[in-house]
């Protein structure tokens, strides 16, 4: 099973060592998120995560490093869910330091990560789930395949009013029809 | 059945037919059986999983900081079902998914006990702003419990799950408490 993806601008791959995934942690986790808020876990827990599997492990949650192939920077965390028998989906989710989002980096991590998981493992659908006033996600989903398919309202609370979480997909049909498949470098 | 006709006690629902309460060691055979019987369960529940979740450390009792397992005892005793809750870091939202026993005669009524019931306890103990349950597309009857609650259908995901060798889908019912309807309409008008 393939697990580093090489496209035209990103790589996904394992981290290298505990240090590598804390430190990324570290720095996307530090200043609060304009639409999720603050965020933080213990750097115990964290190397505790990466110490048996490298922080893959298909049964409970898997990250992967973004690299940058122009620079060879490690600039975010393309991630996914739990893959379990007789359960036909997943949900990815994609993290970026501030300086590299807003450049298309995050269209292609994604998508490498949707050949990995449509390629690796029978699944028929992968979601996405993000927040409604987060206008350049919703806007990401789109340009990386994805559709949107509803919502629940009122999930989420900021600034005292309620935020709907919005859900996004796409079926192992439509990632069929996606050019990063013609491009993409397994391994 | 309305939430005015639930009597509760001690913290816990008790409702007409059923009461609400954490696990005991005593029921985890009947839980066990309950959760294989669910089709939403995801892992295959035996007695011997059921009981190393139970005796954790990390998540003790199945009353942890994730899940929160309530058994449904019918008031004269025996486990008829269970109801699974999940509780957001934000205050006041809950989610969960819920099983009576197949076969019953009595299904329908206790599964809308089971609902109206819950219900009751969250509104008088947790001032929750929204609940929701997850159901596979199938499960009409679950369907109908939940509207029966007040509960309607908010998000249907296609393809999620086998079931009886076919892809299933899994839809949300969602309540939302008056402040939340107010707030969200007041939201909307902006």
């Amino acid at each position: 099973m393939h697990n580093i993806y090489t496209g035209k601008r990103v790589r996904l791959r394992p981290f290298s060592s505990s240090e590598e995934y804390t430190n990324i942690d570290d720095k996307l986790m530090e200043v609060p998120s304009e639409y999720w808020g603050p965020h933080w876990r213990p750097l115990g827990e964290r190397t505790e995560e990466y110490a048996p599997a490298g922080v893959i492990d298909p049964a409970s949650y898997s990250a992967y490093a973004i690299e940058r192939l122009d620079t060879g920077q490690l600039i975010g965390v393309e991630e996914h869910g739990s893959i379990r028998p007789g359960v036909l989906w997943t949900w990815l989710g994609t993290h970026f330091l501030e300086q590299h989002q807003r450049q298309g980096l995050g269209t292609e991590a994604k998508q490498l990560m949707l050949c990995g998981l449509f390629e690796s493992f029978p699944l028929e659908t992968v979601y996405a789930i993000t927040v409604a006033n987060h206008r350049p996600a919703l806007r990401g989903l789109e340009r990386s395949g994805f559709r949107y398919v509803g919502e629940k309202r009122g999930m989420f609370i900021a600034d005292g009013q309620p935020v709907d979480e919005i859900y996004y997909v796409i079926t192992r049909e439509e990632w069929e029809q996606l050019p990063v498949r013609q491009y993409v470098t397994r391994g | 059945m309305d939430a005015n006709e639930t009597k509760i006690e001690k913290g816990f629902a008790e409702g007409r037919h059923v009461v609400l309460r954490p696990v005991l060691e005593a029921d985890l055979a009947d839980l066990a059986r309950l959760m294989a019987e669910n089709p939403q369960e995801s892992l295959p529940w035996t007695l011997q999983r059921l009981k190393k979740k139970f005796e954790s450390e990390k998540e003790p009792g199945l009353w942890g900081k994730t899940d929160r397992v309530f058994v449904a005892v019918r008031t004269h005793g025996g486990v008829v079902g269970y109801l699974t809750e999940r509780q957001s870091k934000q205050a006041g939202i809950f989610w969960g998914f819920t099983h009576v026993a197949d076969g019953l005669d009595d299904r329908g009524e206790l599964g809308r006990d089971l609902i109206s019931a819950y219900l009751a306890y969250k509104q008088k103990w947790h001032n929750p702003l929204r609940l929701s349950f997850d159901i596979l597309g199938c499960e009409d009857e679950k369907a109908a419990w939940l509207q029966a609650g007040g509960f309607a259908l908010e998000l249907k995901c296609e393809r999620m799950v086998m079931h009886l060798g076919r892809p299933e889908s899994i839809c949300t019912y969602a309540w939302y408490s008056d402040e939340l309807k107010q707030r969200l309409a007041s939201r909307d008008k902006e």
